[in-house]
């Protein structure tokens, strides 16, 4: 199992502990990944806005180099997921589009052709990798963990284009948790949004979506968060002492990735999958689980 | 078929107190979430409120949030809401106050609908009104979408903005702004584009899609957003953050290829001394954590390749008028 690696600019800049844990869990799981170093911007939905048709040129060569290579597209970013989805929806679905696009294409000696998916790495694990598989690589079982799941938007909705599983009640992050020991949590905000879109600047709304959601999950029992999301990350994590002066109460809910997480149970030490990059320091919760 | 009905009641007769009541029913395998709520009003309890009328997903008066999302009443078959344990949990629509048990008081939605001017203001006057506006089918297309809004307020009530933020316009009334403002014998277009760039407008949206996912008429009210915002950059409605940020991505993608996480948050601010300033906390942690990459980042490889497509798309109207 082999795929196009499509990291996404935050995985290489503010959660750089995402791409690092990434490679590491791949490695021990036997899943490649081919690094697609010269793939642009997704454009996180804002190059669409300014420019609607930059957006699909430019998504539509990063699907065109995965195509030349024979191989499918695995991200690890809920925006880029859905960017790309949603452009390789259309050039499918519409040959005068696909053709369109293909004169820019073929001005820089590339063509698409349609053959290629889109997936992200939860969707891999949960689906085509195997929770059962995954079960059996777990070396250090995270028993005392309660993990609420945040699953972020662009992983769920809209379903119409995302359509791996039902964007109001998901289960796919809750069986990776069970499957690395631990016990995920339910809570009303696992669905919702953190608002990161608007952060830089509407930071009010963005922390008060975000910290109702931390104060919903620690309110259920949480004593940590997984996301698939680096976006969602940077807000639960970073913005987290700004959330919660927003909802006016503590929280130090340290916050995973989801590839963090497994990667701890797969046995690899905490450093090596950064845990030292996460502002919410998960420390003293992973010595506490005997780590 | 069996279901348990798990509504929330609220009734300002009784001290304004909510509570949880439960009402077993056996229906026909088909029956809608309506229907049931119509059974146990006839014939259990006559002081359960709800709205409804048409009963076929036109009138969109009988939104209430199913399992914990807006949809309409009528639309929605009790079997597939039914959880494992044979519930299904009724509420009242979200992000406005509850009048009685499932009845809101939709006063502020109707209120943001008339800030957008739900209605058309033709660009010439037109001196003989007997006559029609003739539109091409290609003009139609443009709106025609967006056009099939019932005003149910599914979209309102889930909209994650509202839920923290009361001054955002919201989904339904942007996309009634965008229902007129693409419409060819408008003539208040750009108006509208510029009151929806304003601080409660098109910027605020979060891009959660709930509204998308919650529309029973699939208008896509985030989508439309999205549309006003390239069509107010289009006309040049590009002096607040919301536009700036936007513009970054392009400009950012256009020299390395990559997004500049580092300086993004000062080209959104407008490279404004005083709002840089107040990010510097929030930069010093993530800077602390290795979080926050060197401003100055080098092109990835294929950036020439990256240049040249987005040349050549900026161009290709040009190309075509040859």
């Amino acid at each position: 199992m082999r795929y196009a690696y499509y990291t996404g600019c935050v995985a290489k800049g503010a959660t750089p502990e995402l791409h690092y844990s990434t490679v590491r869990v791949a490695e021990r799981l036997g899943i490649g990944l081919s690094e697609m170093e010269s793939a642009s911007c997704c454009g996180a939905g804002m190059i669409t806005d300014a420019n609607p048709e930059i957006n699909i040129a430019l998504n539509a060569r990063t699907l065109a180099l995965a195509e030349r290579d024979g191989l499918d597209i695995l991200t690890i970013c809920n925006v880029c997921t859905l960017t790309l989805m949603e452009v390789n929806k259309r050039l499918k679905g519409d040959a005068g589009l696909l053709e369109e696009t293909n004169k820019v294409l073929r001005r820089v000696g590339l063509e698409y052709n349609g053959t290629v998916e889109v997936t992200h790495f939860l969707w891999v694990l949960a689906k085509d990798y195997g929770v059962e598989h995954l079960r059996q690589h777990v070396a250090r079982p995270l028993a005392g963990l309660k993990v609420a799941p945040f699953y972020g938007c662009q992983i769920l909705r809209p379903s119409s284009i995302l359509g791996f599983e039902d964007p109001t009640n998901p289960t796919s992050l809750e069986s990776i948790i069970t499957a690395v020991g631990a016990e995920p949590v339910d809570y009303p905000g696992k669905t919702r949004c953190c608002g990161f879109l608007v952060v830089s600047y509407h930071e009010d709304t963005a922390v008060d979506m975000t910290g109702l959601n931390i104060k919903q999950a620690k309110d259920a029992g949480a004593n940590c968060m997984v996301t698939p999301c680096p976006l969602c990350h940077v807000n639960l994590d970073a913005y987290q002492a700004k959330a919660a002066k927003a909802v006016g109460t503590k929280l130090g809910l340290p916050v995973f990735h989801l590839t963090q997480l497994i990667g701890l149970a797969l046995g690899l030490e905490p450093v090596e999958v950064r845990a030292t990059r996460n502002v919410v320091s998960p420390y003293k919760l992973i010595h506490s689980i005997g780590i | 078929m069996q279901a348990k009905f798990r509504v929330k009641r609220f009734s300002p007769e009784a001290d304004n107190r909510s509570w949880w009541q439960e009402y077993d029913l056996s229906v026909p395998e088909g029956a809608t979430v309506l229907e049931g709520l119509i059974k146990i009003k006839e014939e259990q309890d006559g002081t359960l409120a709800f709205r409804r009328a048409c009963r076929s997903a036109i009138c969109g008066s009988c939104a209430v949030r199913i399992n914990g999302r807006a949809k309409l009443a009528c639309k929605t078959q009790i079997r597939s809401q039914l959880k494992r344990d044979g519930v299904l949990t009724i509420e009242p629509l979200q992000n406005m106050a509850v009048i009685k048990d499932l009845v809101v008081d939709m006063e502020p939605f109707w209120q943001r609908l008339e800030r957008v001017q739900p209605w058309l203001t033709p660009a010439v006057f037109n001196p003989d009104p007997d006559r029609e506006f003739i539109q091409h089918k290609e003009e139609v297309d443009r709106y025609k979408g967006a056009a099939t809004c019932i005003m149910c307020a599914n979209c309102y009530s889930d909209c994650t903005v509202l839920e923290v933020d009361e001054n955002f316009l919201g989904p339904a009334a942007l996309a009634k702004s965008f229902r007129f403002a693409a419409d060819t014998r408008d003539g208040i277009a750009r108006r509208r584009l510029r009151g929806d760039s304003d601080e409660a407008g098109i910027w605020k949206c979060v891009r959660c899609e709930a509204c998308v996912e919650a529309c029973p008429k699939d208008v896509s009210p985030m989508d439309r957003i999205v549309a006003l915002r390239s069509a107010a950059i289009a006309e040049d409605f590009t002096d607040n953050d919301g536009a700036r940020h936007a513009e970054y991505f392009l400009r950012s993608t256009r020299a390395t290829g990559r997004l500049n996480e580092t300086l993004l948050p000062l080209a959104t601010a407008g490279y404004s001394p005083n709002r840089i300033l107040g990010m510097a906390p929030t930069g010093i942690r993530l800077a602390l954590k290795g979080k926050l990459p060197f401003p100055i980042q080098r092109p990835i490889p294929g950036i020439d390749e990256i240049r040249r497509i987005m040349e050549l798309v900026e161009q290709e109207p040009e190309v075509e008028s040859k």
